[in-house]
């Protein structure tokens, strides 16, 4: 009895430990930021245009591409899950390919169409990319294959409107889900570096992301700036933990 | 719980609603925050019988390693609203008399197409945003 107790103080301890390493850089980072007060923020807001305009591109940006993705993963996931057709099984394992593909992989062809269709320097160069990404639909298609096909067999004798079912019945179903994909896409949006040097030029046009390895080391400005940057996916994540937790945990095991 | 998530959701509209304000009234906001200040472009002035270039001396000040400096006021591209920076430009002062300090060119200091700022010299700062007056 003892001796177990003994294990779990140790193992809780030794947890703990682990846990503030992983969060001690977000912690220096806050405790740098303040060190100066609040001017490093009235100077990031008020002096810095160029890194507050680079924040409002990445939220632009971010909800957009965030938002557009579920919104087509929704419908992609239905047919997936739903939906008998022949060849199902290829192309959803084809998604799971393009998924599995380091986004280095994809770049160059991501470059070459943006310039052809005239999106490049764009937002939308960044944004439609994002829209038809595979992960959502991935995620969507697993949570789906939790709704009971007898519910929408019901549902269907209501009503013979597949939208009307998937709006309906559907999505309040998979309502945790969704907001799970949603939060990791647009995470996934906010932290890219490399996609918008490789298919933006205008520095006007760049997320904060990359305005970010301008600012000299030591900075507190820079301190300030990556609190802010950090900011919106913190909040987020905070404000939909549970749907998130849920989406990845219940839907991840079944 | 349910705390949490309203005070979550205010601070993430708030943030929202701060960088809309900032990023749409941001030149209104530094222009009401930027001090104003008047500059005056260097004069051509004659000097034991030459012509050569002056400022008002208002606008020169010693910095801590001794040499004559002048706020040379410009525009910046990092604002491209009417906000103006000031950048210490370092002053060749030939000779001084009568309220103005006349200078050679000197390499990387003030020339006569540069504007200096005669007022508030010792409140302005490196890379400082002013708001121009002309006189």
């Amino acid at each position: 009895m003892v001796k177990r107790k003994i294990v779990d103080v140790s193992a809780s301890v030794l947890l703990i430990l682990f846990a503030l390493f992983i969060v001690s850089p977000v912690l220096i980072v806050a405790v740098r930021a303040f060190s100066e007060g609040v001017q490093p923020f009235v100077d990031f807001y008020v002096w810095k245009p160029a890194y507050l305009r680079g924040l409002s591109n990445s939220l632009i940006i971010s909800l957009s591409a965030s938002i557009g993705t579920v919104a087509v993963s929704i419908l992609a996931a239905y047919v997936f899950a739903k939906v008998k057709f022949r060849g199902r099984s290829v192309i959803f394992y084809l998604y799971i390919i393009v998924m599995m593909m380091p986004f280095q992989v994809t770049l160059l062809p991501q470059y070459i169409v943006s310039r052809r269709f005239e999106l490049y320097d764009t937002p939308w160069a960044m944004i439609l990319p994002g829209i038809f990404a595979p992960f959502a639909a991935f995620l969507l298609t697993q949570v789906m294959k939790s709704v009971p096909d007898e519910l929408i067999e019901a549902a269907r004798l209501d009503t013979g409107s597949t939208l009307k079912i998937i709006w309906h019945i559907i999505v309040p179903t998979i309502r945790p889900g969704i907001i799970c994909a949603w939060v990791l896409s647009f995470t996934e949006q906010w932290n890219a570096v490399a996609e918008p040097i490789i298919l933006m030029e205008t520095r006007e046009k760049y997320p904060l992301a990359i305005l970010l390895n301008e600012i000299q080391p030591g900075d507190v400005l820079g301190f300030a700036a990556t609190l802010m940057f950090f900011l919106a996916p913190l909040l987020l994540f905070s404000f939909f933990e549970d749907e998130v937790m849920e989406g990845l945990g219940d839907y991840g095991l079944k | 719980m349910k705390v949490k998530r309203i005070a979550t959701i205010s601070i993430f509209l708030l943030f929202l609603a701060s960088v809309a304000v900032f990023v749409l009234f941001g030149p209104q906001i530094r222009a009401a925050l930027s001090p104003q200040i008047r500059y005056e472009y260097p004069v051509m002035a004659e000097a034991d019988g030459q012509l050569i270039n002056a400022i008002p001396a208002s606008s020169v000040w010693t910095g801590e390693d001794g040499e004559s400096y002048a706020w040379r006021v410009s525009r910046s591209d990092e604002f491209p609203e009417s906000t103006f920076v000031v950048n210490a430009v370092p002053v060749a002062v030939i000779h001084e008399a009568d309220g103005m300090v006349y200078f050679g060119y000197g390499f990387g200091g003030l020339s006569q197409s540069d504007a200096v700022a005669v007022t508030w010299p010792g409140t302005l700062k490196e890379g400082m945003c002013v708001r121009p007056g002309r006189t």
